[in-house]
């Protein structure tokens, strides 16, 4: 039910930040290289270069380095576990709420009685 | 005042109205008793709920799936504003080696006349920087990447 094996801390904290999830958006649509990226942003190259740092640590990107350029590409793996995660606790919370309303609703007569 | 504080954008924010008035919903999250009866996915039983309901108490609860699997939930209690708010952290307590996953649920009790809308986010821990509450959430990129994930 809840095992997974990607570093879902290091996931969910990598996203937590907006640039960085416009970013990992961005490489939806297909693999970018870092002046690419950057070049989208009103931030600094510095700045967009610590961010990919971080999505990279998070495991949430793999960079290929190929002469001079850093290629950025979406790496699979650690989004599936991430979606699956939430996927989970969702249908958690959904199945509690329906037992919680049945439970409710059992039990309101008995409470009506207090 | 200071409502929920989100620290980041929610992974998941959940609505549901029940026939109930507040105080009941209320207890049905902070009683153990009352926990036991309808807490997990259906046909789970809670053999062992313990919890300290205030600030900084800990909590555990233990789930037994139908193939008598044990799955446990441990955290803390950040803020309790009965009947209305209630947050605490919510860490799954994995078998090594997977890692633990420490995040926060937050629930907002919401009264209109003799029913309770809950309002529950889960979301991950702060951990850096520039957060933009206006920002859409994660569900949102989630929903791009599972695109990709899925082709």
């Amino acid at each position: 039910m809840v095992k997974q094996s990607a570093d879902l801390d290091a996931v969910f904290s990598a996203l937590a930040d907006p640039t960085r999830r416009k970013i990992v958006e961005r490489l939806t649509r297909g693999d970018l290289s870092a002046g690419e990226i950057a070049a989208g942003f009103s931030i600094s190259q510095p700045a967009i270069s610590k961010h990919l740092k971080v999505l990279e640590r998070s495991g949430l990107l793999k960079r290929k380095i190929i002469g001079r350029e850093h290629h950025l590409r979406l790496a699979p793996r650690a989004m599936q576990a991430a979606t699956s995660w939430i996927e989970t606790q969702q249908k958690f919370w959904t199945a509690s709420f329906d037992r919680l309303d049945t439970y409710l609703a059992t039990t309101k007569d008995e409470d009506d009685k207090r | 005042m200071n409502q929920t504080k989100t620290a980041n954008a929610p992974m998941l924010t959940l609505r549901r109205t029940f026939a109930a008035p507040r105080a009941r919903v209320f207890d049905a999250w902070t009683k153990p008793d009352v926990l036991k009866e309808w807490f997990g996915p259906p046909g789970f039983t809670i053999p062992t709920v313990s919890m300290d309901v205030v600030v900084g108490g800990a909590y555990r609860i233990v789930m037994r799936a139908p193939d008598g699997e044990d799955y446990i939930v441990t955290g803390e209690f950040k803020a309790i504003r009965p009947p209305e708010h209630l947050s605490y952290t919510w860490i799954w307590d994995e078998m090594p080696p997977d890692p633990q996953v420490n995040t926060l649920v937050s629930i907002d009790f919401i009264e209109h006349g003799n029913e309770t809308e809950i309002v529950l986010t889960h979301e991950g821990f702060a951990s850096e920087e520039s957060r933009d509450r206006h920002q859409k959430g994660w569900l949102d990129t989630f929903a791009s990447l599972e695109k990709v994930v899925t082709t």
